[in-house]
């Protein structure tokens, strides 16, 4: 229920299967589309992939 | 005459000595047969006696030895009886034992049949548990997944949310200068209409975001809107902060145009419900903080700093009273803090 609340509000998927890495899908239903993104934490501050991706997905 | 007759007579003797005569050796012949007889049948008779004898000594014998048979026949027929006696007593015990054999077979096959009712309802209740167990195995993996997804929004894209009185959304990672800086605002949806209960920083054009969420029920467009303003009142607290403080003290000065308007019963349901973001069950932490020495005048000044001016003014005024010091462009530069934070201390 609350995954689903997060899930729907971000519209994002997160990948989970490399803990090194950043990544997931958003997803728009409305246009049946899945925008993979992935991020190196080492290379980028944490606040700017915050930003990054809040920004995709507001796009 | 007398010589004739004695003749006669002698005659008469003589002849009947004659035959006495013979008679006798007749006699002593039949007595000498008759003692050889005696004698044969003497002898016989001793020969029988001995044999009697010899009879009569065997009879004791027999007759002895028939005691000790019948003694041992007494015994063997006491023997015989205690065994008859035993042999029945046996029977009975035999018979006694097959019917106790024959209750145990019985008690056996029962128990067998129970034991195998048992092992059915085992294995049912093992192949239940195996099947509980899988699946409460599952669960807690599937839990543990979402948690970890959760943990990445919270982590990652600095969003929480809480249930409770309403549903509460926090970000941070908003203000670049403070990430950890939190911003939130609650909400709660009764009798199909949204209500904002609380909201830190307070935005200016909220109203207009309830209405708009009340008619198009889009919650989560409305939160990614939201977190966009926190994102714009960060942007221009900072831009504010740095150059127009002194703005801020005139805007306090102006009447309240009203985003804490509390007596005007003519606006549409949306607008009650921004009431309510005013009046009581709302951002108590904040009402305490903002209302808690200030009259009624100074409450709507602060209302309209909260509604129409930037964080950086609404941090200045969040003391028991209105400050002029906290108003001050020194105190525009003291760096900025959350407002919980600043409520609690």
């Amino acid at each position: 229920m609350k995954l689903s609340m997060y899930a729907s509000v971000t519209n994002i998927i997160p990948n989970l299967d490399d803990p090194s890495k950043i990544a997931g899908y958003i997803v728009d239903r409305d246009k049946k589309v899945i925008d993979k993104f992935e991020y190196d934490p080492a290379k980028m501050a944490a606040s700017d992939i915050c930003h990054n991706i809040w920004k995709a997905i507001n796009l | 005459m007398e010589s004739s007759v004695e003749d006669s007579v002698r005659t008469k003797m003589e002849s009947m000595r004659v035959i006495c005569d013979r008679e006798i050796t007749i006699n002593e012949q039949k007595m000498d047969s008759v003692t050889a007889s005696f004698l044969q049948s003497l002898e016989s008779i001793k020969a029988k006696a001995r044999a009697t004898v010899q009879n009569q000594s065997k009879l004791e014998k027999m007759k002895a030895d028939l005691r000790k048979a019948e003694d041992e026949l007494v015994k063997v027929l006491a023997v015989k009886t205690r065994k008859e006696a035993k042999q029945m007593a046996t029977r009975d015990s035999i018979s006694v034992t097959k019917a106790k054999l024959e209750e145990l077979k019985r008690n056996v096959e029962a128990q067998r049949a129970r034991r195998d009712d048992y092992s059915a309802i085992i294995s049912q209740q093992s192949l239940a548990l195996a099947t509980t167990a899988e699946k409460t195995k599952q669960d807690l993996e599937r839990k543990g997944q979402i948690q970890q997804a959760i943990s990445w929004y919270n982590r990652v894209l600095g969003f929480h949310i809480e249930g409770g009185h309403g549903v509460r959304f926090t970000f941070s990672n908003i203000n670049m200068k403070n990430p950890n800086e939190e911003y939130s605002f609650t909400i709660r949806h009764a009798d199909d209409t949204y209500t904002l209960l609380y909201c830190d920083p307070p935005l200016n054009d909220i109203k207009e975001l309830i209405q708009e969420l009340n008619r198009t029920n889009g919650l989560f467009k409305f939160v990614r809107i939201m977190r966009e303003k926190f994102e714009e009142a960060a942007t221009v607290g900072l831009s504010s902060q740095s150059s127009t403080l002194h703005q801020d003290s005139c805007t306090i000065s102006v009447s309240a145009p009203s985003f804490s308007v509390s007596t005007d019963r003519s606006e549409s349901p949306a607008k009650t419900n921004e009431y309510q973001i005013q009046r009581g069950e709302v951002n108590r932490q904040v009402n305490e903080v903002i209302h808690g020495h200030e009259s009624p005048t100074k409450k709507n000044q602060l209302h309209i700093q909260h509604g129409e001016v930037s964080r950086q003014s609404k941090k200045a005024n969040h003391g028991r009273n209105v400050n002029p010091a906290l108003l001050s462009p020194g105190s525009a530069s003291t760096p900025r803090r959350s407002t919980r934070i600043k409520a609690k201390k």
